[in-house]
């Protein structure tokens, strides 16, 4: 009997992690075509018009600051060169305990200014808001403490403009990438929100906003990250988005309609997956209230980030954005399975409850079980290693698939040699990389509340090619 | 048996993947080399006189498609000096590479990005190759492709098919009104009678748009004539309109509109009368500055500060 059961449960076992590499490889097909289409459609589109047309739809691009010192001049400065026509960068400086303040305010020349602003969404209390005559875009404004969500809801209160973009401190956008995303707003009113790819710095270099080389980064860490990243943005985010049942938008990089985010309450404040509840919530809000809306991924505004490098650092992101996923989703867990809700609630909900947040409880479980069953003869060997081989070449599949999608939309970037070593990580990744992963998250859905409100520190380095010092003053 | 089947169609599938990154790599490589040679060849065929080599640039062009559409997107990125410095020699270049012959055929693709480059290539170029009337009624509403088309008609200059396709368009296509303000104000014929025609004959949503799009000393009537319109965007955008010429002597009508029932009105009227405002009326600013609406009291008081600094003793 006890064996009958144990078969039972490894044969479950089996067929969940097949179909969750079916279902990845499923998204691959839904994303290719999409991609295929959207390669068409950039090539007419009319960027280069509209990124110097004073019709375009102006933006308001908040950059939430909390000890950034290292990078956050040189962010700022390739914020100030981006292709649009009209924008203004506000820094939001959380309270931060470095000379991230004293930093920005000398380079920048900036200087105390009283200035009256309507208080859209609750906040820690601004202590100034800092203007100056060289660069009449850029705001700076000096808050309490209130982690990273209400600078966002500060630097809210303060945009002028219908759009907003957040973007993190320590990312850089690509020169053109506002322009891309902004053109979503401008061909369908119905936009809610739209993300961009984020991609990996390491190892390439970046000037002016611009890659100028692309490379490959020196730590073996970083490489799986790559390949990790073009599964995660070009495979599972735009087949989703396919559907308009995208469930997170990177607070790395995106873009929103302003009134939208107020009318939902802005950022949630105590969580540290900010970024995906907002956009959970903006799904509930708009079915609710019955309104047109899209929730949309671009697959090629881009901007830059670092990956971390050493496994403490991948130990702390993985273990947040597991706890910021399970926040969202338990929060709310009333979307789940509910038709309500439409695609959002039948199909991406169920996907992040199965494929992400009790992935790692059911991986366990299968370490657990699988041993046992074989030890006691429950399970056969064969059928052991067919399981086994299946899962990693679904898996290895998978990543190639996220190569190939990375080729066709950047097509200019990458050598010959750079290919082969990417070929040869996504097929190493299934032998550690992801069980290293899989531990992380495993922690993060274990610790859950212990961790619920700590960020952690990840130690950030400077860009490959520092940006150069020729700008100038508007 | 089965599961060997599978497997082995999985390890082929891996392959295949492998394989294919490989190829992409490979044709990437190559389409960059090739767009490296025909932009310099773009260059050279707008400058080039010693006509051996000219024709050898064209058949080289003529030869492959791929490399007609490459040289399209070329030239679509020049520079529009560069492309009317030698109008013959462009003429010239694009018939004799058949590029003139693709586009008359991707006009009447049943791809929509196919017509959509057609018309971008038209506009950008300038070509006389005006979208008849009928070419343009049947037109699936894809945002580049109607996009593309009246753009390429504004260029054209034609007051009544404009007209006409805005009627058909703006208010069908649900895009955001920039883009159509964008499209009018690229309209190259004589403006004043674009909108003293769409005053005729379009309903509140055309007229606003057209006033968004074209502000002119000579418009100077219409923008006055629906002031007190019932439609508040349209309202609105006279307002701009008005405030956006700078004439001082239209101070006492934007002021009026500081006490209107609507609060984008008022708020408009706040913000505008920072081009307009004498130190003389900054008492009825005041009050707007003790408005319910808060847009309304930020803009009064925003426009204050830039009226009073304007009049301060340094700037004196």
């Amino acid at each position: 009997m006890v064996k009958v059961i144990l078969a039972g449960v490894c044969n479950v076992c089996i067929f969940y992690t097949v179909s969750v590499n079916l279902f990845y490889n499923l998204q691959f097909f839904i994303a290719f075509g999409f991609i295929l289409k959207y390669r068409k459609k950039v090539r007419v589109t009319d960027f280069e018009r509209f990124s110097s047309s004073k019709n375009m739809i102006p933006i308001s691009i908040i950059v939430p600051a909390y000890n950034e010192e290292s990078t956050i001049v040189e962010n700022i400065k390739s914020l100030l060169q981006l292709d649009y026509f009209k924008y203004e960068v506000i820094v939001v400086n959380d309270g931060s305990n470095d000379s991230t303040k004293a930093r920005i305010l000398s380079e920048f020349d900036l200087k105390k200014k009283e200035q009256s602003f309507y208080q859209s969404i609750p906040t820690e209390a601004v202590t100034g808001v800092y203007h100056g005559e060289r660069f009449k875009s850029l705001v700076f404004v000096d808050k309490v403490n209130g982690g990273k969500a209400d600078a966002l809801n500060a630097g809210i209160n303060l945009s002028r403009y219908p759009i907003f973009a957040c973007i993190d401190a320590d990312t850089i956008l690509k020169n053109d990438s506002l322009i891309r995303l902004t053109m979503l707003f401008l061909e369908n009113p119905d936009t809610v929100a739209v993300g961009g790819v984020v991609r990996i710095a390491n190892g390439s270099q970046i000037k002016n906003g611009e890659l100028i080389k692309p490379g490959l980064p020196k730590s073996k860490l970083a490489i799986f990250q790559i390949i990790e990243y073009f599964n995660a943005f070009l495979t599972g985010r735009i087949s989703l988005s396919c559907m308009n049942s995208l469930l997170i938008i990177s607070g790395a990089f995106g873009a929103f309609n302003k009134k939208c985010v107020i009318e939902c309450g802005g950022y949630k404040k105590d969580t540290i997956g900010e970024d995906m509840e907002l956009i959970v919530r903006l799904h509930k809000t708009m079915r609710v209230k019955k309104r047109k809306y899209r929730i949309q991924f671009l697959a090629n505004p881009i901007c830059f980030t670092q990956a971390p490098e050493t496994v403490a650092d991948l130990r702390k992101q993985r273990r947040r954005w597991q706890i910021g996923l399970i926040d969202s989703l338990t929060t709310h867990k009333s979307m789940l399975l509910n038709p309500k809700y439409g695609l959002a609630g039948m199909l991406s909900m169920p996907y992040f409850w199965l494929c992400e947040f009790l992935s790692p409880l059911i991986e366990l479980f299968g370490y657990i079980i699988i041993p046992i069953s074989y030890f006691t003869g429950s399970l056969n060997i064969s059928h052991c290693i067919f399981f086994f081989f299946m899962t990693f070449l679904l898996g290895s599949t998978m990543s190639l698939g996220g190569i190939l999608l990375d080729q066709l939309l950047f097509d200019n970037e990458r050598n010959l040699k750079e290919i082969l070593i990417y070929i040869l990580f996504a097929v190493l990744q299934n032998f550690g990389y992801r069980q290293l992963t899989f531990l992380f998250r495993l922690e993060g859905t274990l610790r859950f509340k212990k961790f619920k409100n700590s960020w952690g520190n990840i130690k950030r380095k400077k860009f490959a090619a520092g940006f150069a010092d020729k700008i100038q003053a508007e | 048996m089965g599961e060997y089947i599978l497997f082995l169609v999985m390890v082929g599938l891996l392959a295949f993947f492998a394989f294919l990154n490989i190829l992409v790599c490979i044709q990437n490589r190559r389409k960059t080399k090739l767009r490296d040679r025909v932009g310099k060849i773009a260059a050279e065929m707008l400058s080039e006189e010693n006509q051996v080599v000219w024709r050898a640039r064209v058949k080289y062009i003529k030869r492959r498609r791929y490399r007609k559409i490459l040289l399209m997107q070329i030239l679509i990125l020049f520079h529009e000096e560069d492309l009317v410095e030698n109008p013959a020699l462009l003429d010239e270049c694009l018939k004799q590479t058949g590029i003139l012959k693709l586009i008359n055929r991707y006009r009447f693709s049943k791809d929509n990005y196919h017509r959509a480059f057609a018309y971008r290539f038209i506009a950008k170029l300038n070509l006389k190759m005006i979208p008849d009337f009928k070419e343009t009624q049947k037109v699936p509403f894809n945002f580049e492709l109607v996009y593309h088309l009246l753009l390429s008609v504004a260029h054209s200059g034609q007051t009544e098919l404009f007209l006409n396709l805005a009627e058909i368009y703006f208010e069908r296509l649900r895009v955001s009104y920039r883009a159509f303000v964008e499209i009018i104000s690229e309209f190259s014929g004589p403006k004043d009678l674009l909108l003293q025609r769409s005053m005729e004959t379009g309903s509140d949503y055309i007229k606003t748009l057209f006033i968004k799009a074209i502000r002119l000393e000579s418009c100077r009537t219409y923008y006055y004539q629906n002031l007190n319109s019932e439609n508040l965007n349209l309202k609105i955008a006279c307002i701009r309109a008005i405030c956006d010429l700078a004439d001082k002597k239209d101070e006492v009508l934007i002021l009026k509109m500081l006490k209107d029932n609507s609060w984008q009105v008022r708020a408009t009227a706040a913000k505008g009368l920072k081009n307009l405002m004498t130190p003389v009326s900054l008492d009825l600013l005041n009050n707007s500055s003790q408005d319910n609406n808060v847009w309304v009291l930020q803009n009064a008081n925003s426009t204050l500060a830039a009226v009073m600094a304007c009049n301060s003793p340094i700037h004196v």
